[in-house]
C-alpha cells in the first residue's frame, strides 16, 4: 500500500459505505507501450448524502478509478463496492444503483429527449404506464417540456445537459458517479450543474465526483481525494488537508501534497 | 423515489428489442442511411439502364452520321460483282467513294498472300502512302492465289484512326450483304425456291419455359448482386451502430445501462440484418421491374442478355421464397462479419477503410457462383458464401439438389455461429477505453496508417492500370518499366510522406534496415515449401475455378517468356519483382500501415493489397498468401531485406521451374522448419517502439 490512509476517522458514519474501495489497481497492457500502471493500490470510502471530489491533473487517474467503480472496466486486482454490491460480482446490479455521467457523454442526434429517456427507462426495465409515468416525471423535474420531442441533435447545451442528467437519474440511483461534470459547460450550465449535485446530497444520495477545477472542489465538496500517478494521495475535509499540508489555499494544499508525494519517490 | 417502485429486471430478450427498436429508428431518420440501403439499391438499376442506352443511342447517332472516304480499286473483278459491291457501298451514307490506282499495292499484297511474309512491312508501308490523306479506308481486289475464279476484297486502313473503324464496318457490312446475294443466287439456282435465302437455314425450337431461361440469367447475375448489395446496405448500419456509437460518445454511457453486453450485440446485429435484407429487396425489385418496364437489357457475367419482362418470369412466388430463404444463412454470415469489423472501429471513417477490402472478399466467392460449369457439390456447398450462393443460383434455376443444401444450410450455421460467438467481443470495454490519451500520438500513427492504406490502393490501381497498360503496349520493356519505374516512384512517394510526417529517414520509412544474419538465412529457407505450396493451392484452385485456356495465352508475360535465357527469365521475372515488389509492398506501404495497427491486420491488408494488384481473379488466392507470408517475414525482422530474399528464391523456383529433390515435400518441410526456427530465434535487428515516433516539431 503506497496511499496515505484516509484522514476521516471523524467523519465515519454509522451507515453502511456508499462506495468502497480497497487497494484499486489497473495495469494495462498496450501492445504498443508496454505495461502502463494507471491505478497504483486506491483505497476509498463514500458515504451517503455526502459528496466526495476526486482532484487531479490530467493523468492522474481519476477516470480509470471512476470507471472502475462504474463497472465499465476490471481493476486489476484489489475490490469495490457499490451500495453494498460487489461491481466485479454483480456488475448487473451494481449498475442499478448506479448513475454515471461524463462530461464527453454524447446523445443520440436523431432521438427526441423523450425517446431518449423511453429507450434507457427500457433498458432498465420500465414498461408501459409506468415506463410513461416515470419520462413525464422526468421531464416535469428537469423542466424539459419546450424540447421534449425535439432531435437531440437540435438542442442547446444547457438542454443537452438536462437530458443526461435526466437519463443518469431515471432509476433514481443511490451513488452518482460523475466523470469532470462541468468541463466544456459554459457559467450557466456548469452552475445548473452544481445546484443538482447538490440537490442529489440532499436527498441522501452519495455524489463522488472527479475534477481538475478547484474552486468547484472547494465550494461542493464534503471531502476532498488529491490523486496523483496512479496513486491517493490524501484523503479528507478541506480543513484536514490544510491542517495536514501547513497550507491554506486548496492550489497549495495540492502542490504540497504532489511535491511531497515526489520527494519520497526520490528516498525510496 | 420513483413513483410504484423500481422496476423488475427486464429479460435479456426485452432488452436487445429495445435496443433493435432504436437503432431502426435512427437508421430510418438518417438521410445517408437511407440513401444507401434504399434510394440506391432501388435507383441504381433504372439510372445504368438509361445512361448505357442514351451512351449507346448517341455512339450509335455520331457514328452513322460521320462520312467516311472509301477508295476503290477493284480491277480484275468480274464487273458485275464490282458494280453490285459499289451499289451497296452507296447505301451506306454518309459516304464518299473514290476510285484508286493501287496497282504497286496489289502486286506487294499479291506477294504476301503466296506466302513471302518479307513483303508484309512493304504493303503496309505503301498502303499508308496511299491512304495519307486521301481515303479511310482502300479496297483492292486481288487475284486468288489457289482459287483462279474466286474474287478476293483485301482492305487496307489505319486501325488508330476512328473513321478508318466506321469505314471497315461499313465495307464488312456491304461485303456482307454482297456474299449473301451472291449464295442466295445459287441456293435458288439450285433449288428454285421462292425464298432462296432460307433454302438452307435449320428452324430452331427453343423448348426451355421463360422461367427456365430467366432463372439460368438471374442465377448467374443475382448472387454477386445479393452479396454486395447485403454488403453495402448492411455496412452503413453496422457502422452506425457500432462505429458511430464511439464517435459520437454514447458508447460509455450504454455500457453502464444493467444491460449484458450480449443483448446491445444482438439488438444491433438484428438491425443491420434487416437493413441489409431491405436492401436486397429493394434491389431486386428494382432490377426486375427496369426490365418489366422495358428501360433496357442487362447483361450477365459470360455475356448472356436479360430483357424485357423474361428474367421476372423465373420468379414465382415458390422460388422468390426458396431463394430468400436459401439467402438468410448467407446474410447473417455478411452481418456478422460487418457487425464485428464496425466494433473495432474508432470512427466512421475508420470503419469505412475496414469494410473495403472485406467488399472484396465477399465478392470473390459470390463472383464465383455466377460460373455455370461450377457444381453445387457437397464440398463446395461447405465454403462460406460460396455454398448459399450456389444455392441460390441453383433455385433460381429451379433445379436445387437436397444433400448440398443440407451441407450448406449446416455448415453456413456453423459459420454464422462462429462469428455471432465473437460478438460479445464487440463491446469489450477493456478494449475500447483501457488506454490512456496519448491524443496527438494516436492521432499521428492514424494518419500515417490511413495514408499507407490510400497508398496501397493507389499503387494496386496503378499497377493493374498503367502497368498493366505498358506491358499490352511494349511487352517486355513495358513490364520491366512497370517494374523498375513505376513501382519504385510510388514507394518514394509513400514513404517521403511517412518519414517527413515521423521526422524519420527515408531509409527507415522504407523498411531499408540491416536484419540479423538469421532472418537473412531463415527467410529464403522458406521459399520451397511456400512454392509447393502455392502449387497445390494452384490445383485445388483448377477444379473449383478453372482458369480457361485464353487467360494463359492472353498474360504478356507468356507471350515472351519462352523466348528468354534462363538467367534472363531470372532477373525479369524473379530478380526485378523480388527487389521493386517488397519496397513498394513490404516497405514504404507496410511502413505506414503497422504505426497503428496490429500485426494480424497489417499482415490481413497486406495480403489484400497484393492480391488485388496482380489484377487477375485466378491469381488472387495465391499471391494474397504470398503477401500475408512476405509481410509476416517483414514484421518479425524488422527489414524488407529477408522479405526481399524470400520472394527471389519463390518466384525463382517457379519461374525456372526448379525440379530437385529437396523440392520434395519433406525436404522443403525440414528447410522451412528450420527457417522458421531461424525467424523465430533471431531478435529482431534493434526493438523498435513506433509510440516513439515524435511528433513533427
Amino acid at each position: 500500500m503506497s496511499s496515505i490512509e484516509p484522514l476521516t476517522d471523524a467523519l465515519m458514519r454509522d451507515a453502511p459505505a456508499s462506495i468502497e474501495a480497497r487497494g484499486l489497481a489497473k495495469v494495462y497492457a498496450d501492445p504498443r507501450r508496454g505495461t502502463v500502471s494507471a491505478l497504483q493500490g486506491l483505497d476509498l470510502d463514500c458515504w451517503p448524502g455526502e459528496i466526495y471530489g476526486l482532484l487531479g491533473p490530467n493523468g492522474a487517474g481519476k477516470t480509470t478509478t471512476l470507471r472502475i467503480l462504474a463497472t465499465i472496466l476490471a481493476p486489476t486486482s484489489g475490490t469495490a463496492r457499490v451500495d453494498g454490491v460487489d461491481v466485479q460480482a454483480d456488475p448487473l446490479e451494481a449498475r442499478r444503483r448506479i448513475g454515471y455521467l461524463s462530461s464527453t457523454t454524447g446523445l443520440y442526434p436523431r432521438l427526441s429527449a423523450r425517446e431518449t429517456l423511453e429507450y434507457f427507462a427500457r433498458l432498465h426495465g420500465f414498461e408501459g404506464a409506468a415506463l410513461r409515468a416515470r419520462v413525464d416525471e422526468l421531464i416535469e423535474i428537469f423542466d424539459m417540456r419546450p424540447f421534449a420531442d425535439g432531435r437531440c441533435g437540435a438542442l442547446s447545451t444547457g438542454q443537452r445537459q438536462k437530458v443526461s442528467i435526466a437519463r443518469a437519474v431515471l432509476h433514481d440511483p443511490p451513488v452518482l458517479i460523475l466523470d469532470e461534470p462541468t468541463t466544456g459547460l459554459d457559467i450557466l450550465a456548469s452552475s445548473a450543474m452544481i445546484d443538482f449535485i447538490e440537490s442529489r446530497r440532499a436527498a441522501g444520495a452519495c455524489v463522488l465526483f472527479s475534477t481538475h477545477i478547484l474552486s468547484e472542489a472547494e465550494r461542493l465538496c464534503d471531502r476532498i481525494g488529491v490523486i496523483h500517478q496512479g496513486r491517493l494521495l490524501a484523503s479528507g475535509t478541506y480543513a484536514e488537508l490544510a491542517e495536514l499540508t501547513g497550507k491554506r489555499w486548496l492550489e497549495e494544499i495540492f502542490r504540497a501534497l504532489v511535491r511531497g508525494a515526489a520527494d519520497r519517490k526520490g528516498e525510496a | 423515489m420513483i413513483r410504484g417502485g423500481r422496476p423488475a429486471r427486464p429479460s435479456l430478450a426485452r432488452q436487445a428489442r429495445a435496443v433493435l427498436r432504436i437503432e431502426l429508428i435512427a437508421l430510418l431518420r438518417d438521410r445517408r442511411a437511407l440513401i444507401s440501403a434504399v434510394l440506391l439499391p432501388v435507383l441504381i438499376y433504372p439510372l445504368i439502364l438509361w445512361a448505357h442506352g442514351w451512351m449507346q443511342k448517341v455512339s450509335r447517332e455520331a457514328r452513322a452520321a460521320r462520312e467516311v472516304r472509301v477508295a476503290l480499286d477493284l480491277r480484275g473483278a468480274p464487273a458485275e460483282l464490282a458494280n453490285d459491291l459499289r451499289r451497296l457501298l452507296e447505301q451506306e451514307i454518309p459516304i464518299d467513294l473514290v476510285a484508286a490506282d493501287a496497282e504497286r499495292l496489289r502486286a506487294v499484297a499479291g506477294a504476301v498472300l503466296e506466302g513471302h511474309p518479307d513483303a508484309i512491312e512493304a504493303e503496309r508501308r505503301i498502303a499508308r502512302e496511299l491512304l495519307a490523306g486521301r481515303a479511310d479506308l482502300l479496297v483492292t481486289h486481288q487475284a486468288h492465289p489457289v482459287l483462279a475464279t474466286r474474287p478476293l476484297f483485301r482492305v487496307h486502313y489505319d486501325g488508330a484512326e476512328e473513321h478508318a473503324r466506321e469505314a471497315l464496318e461499313r465495307v464488312r457490312r456491304a461485303i456482307e450483304r454482297l456474299e449473301h446475294q451472291a449464295s442466295a443466287q445459287r441456293v435458288r439456282a439450285l433449288f428454285g425456291a421462292d425464298d432462296p435465302a432460307r433454302g438452307l437455314e435449320p428452324e430452331a425450337v427453343d423448348v426451355a419455359s421463360p422461367e427456365r431461361e430467366g432463372g439460368e440469367f438471374l442465377g448467374r447475375f443475382l448472387p454477386l448482386v445479393a452479396v454486395l448489395v447485403l454488403v453495402s446496405g448492411g455496412a452503413y448500419a453496422a457502422l452506425s451502430a457500432f462505429a458511430g456509437e464511439r464517435e459520437g460518445r454514447t458508447l460509455e454511457t450504454l455500457l453502464v445501462q444493467p444491460v449484458p453486453a450480449a443483448a446491445f450485440a444482438w439488438g444491433k446485429l438484428g438491425a443491420v440484418l434487416i437493413v441489409a435484407l431491405a436492401a436486397l429487396l429493394a434491389n431486386v425489385g428494382s432490377m426486375l421491374g427496369s426490365l418489366a418496364l422495358g428501360l433496357g437489357e442487362l447483361t450477365g457475367p459470360a455475356g448472356e442478355v436479360a430483357s424485357g419482362a423474361n428474367p421476372g418470369a423465373a420468379l414465382t412466388a415458390g422460388r422468390v421464397l426458396l431463394a430468400t430463404l436459401l439467402l438468410l444463412p448467407c446474410a447473417v454470415i455478411v452481418c456478422s462479419v460487418l457487425v464485428l469489423a464496425s466494433a473495432r472501429a474508432r470512427t466512421f471513417r475508420e470503419g469505412q477503410y475496414m469494410l473495403l477490402p472485406l467488399t472484396l472478399l465477399a465478392a470473390l466467392p459470390a463472383g464465383l457462383a455466377g460460373y455455370a460449369d461450377l457444381e453445387f457439390d457437397p464440398l463446395l456447398a461447405a465454403v462460406p458464401l460460396l455454398g448459399p450462393c450456389l444455392a441460390l443460383r441453383d433455385a433460381l434455376r429451379g433445379d436445387v439438389a437436397a444433400v448440398p443444401v443440407f451441407v450448406m444450410v449446416v455448415s453456413s450455421a456453423l459459420w454464422a455461429w462462429l462469428a455471432l460467438r465473437r460478438l460479445g467481443t464487440t463491446l469489450d470495454a477493456e478494449r475500447i477505453f483501457a488506454s490512456r490519451d496519448h491524443a496527438s500520438e494516436n492521432a499521428l500513427r492514424g494518419i500515417q496508417s490511413r495514408q499507407a492504406l490510400r497508398w496501397g490502393a493507389i499503387a494496386a490501381l496503378a499497377s493493374y492500370l498503367v502497368g498493366g497498360w505498358m506491358q499490352s503496349q511494349w511487352g517486355l520493356p513495358g513490364f520491366l518499366a512497370t517494374l523498375w519505374l513505376l513501382l519504385p516512384a510510388m514507394a518514394w512517394l509513400a514513404a517521403r510522406g511517412t518519414a517527413r510526417r515521423s521526422g524519420e529517414s527515408l531509409a527507415s520509412a522504407l523498411e531499408l534496415r540491416q536484419p540479423r544474419l538469421a532472418h537473412l538465412v531463415g527467410a529464403p529457407l522458406l521459399a520451397p515449401a511456400l512454392a509447393a505450396l502455392m502449387l497445390a493451392l494452384f490445383h485445388w484452385q483448377q477444379r473449383v475455378m478453372p482458369l480457361p485456356s485464353h487467360a494463359l495465352e492472353d498474360s504478356a508475360p507468356a507471350l515472351w517468356l519462352a523466348t528468354l535465357p534462363a538467367w534472363a527469365k531470372f532477373a525479369v521475372l524473379a530478380l526485378s519483382p523480388g527487389i521493386t515488389e517488397e519496397i513498394l509492398f513490404r516497405g514504404a506501404i507496410q511502413s505506414g500501415l503497422r504505426r497503428d495497427m496490429s500485426a494480424r491486420t497489417v499482415v490481413l491488408w497486406q495480403a489484400a493489397l497484393f492480391g488485388i494488384a496482380h489484377a487477375s481473379i485466378y491469381r488472387f488466392a495465391p499471391t494474397a498468401l504470398l503477401g500475408a507470408v512476405l509481410s509476416g517475414v517483414a514484421l518479425r525482422s524488422r527489414s524488407v531485406v529477408p522479405a526481399i530474399l524470400l520472394h527471389v528464391a519463390y518466384d525463382a523456383l517457379l519461374v525456372l521451374e526448379v525440379d530437385a529433390d529437396w523440392l520434395s515435400p519433406w525436404p522443403a518441410a525440414a528447410l522451412a522448419a528450420a527457417g522458421l526456427v531461424l525467424l523465430a530465434r533471431g531478435r529482431p535487428s534493434r526493438p523498435r517502439d513506433p509510440a516513439q515516433t515524435s511528433l513533427p516539431a
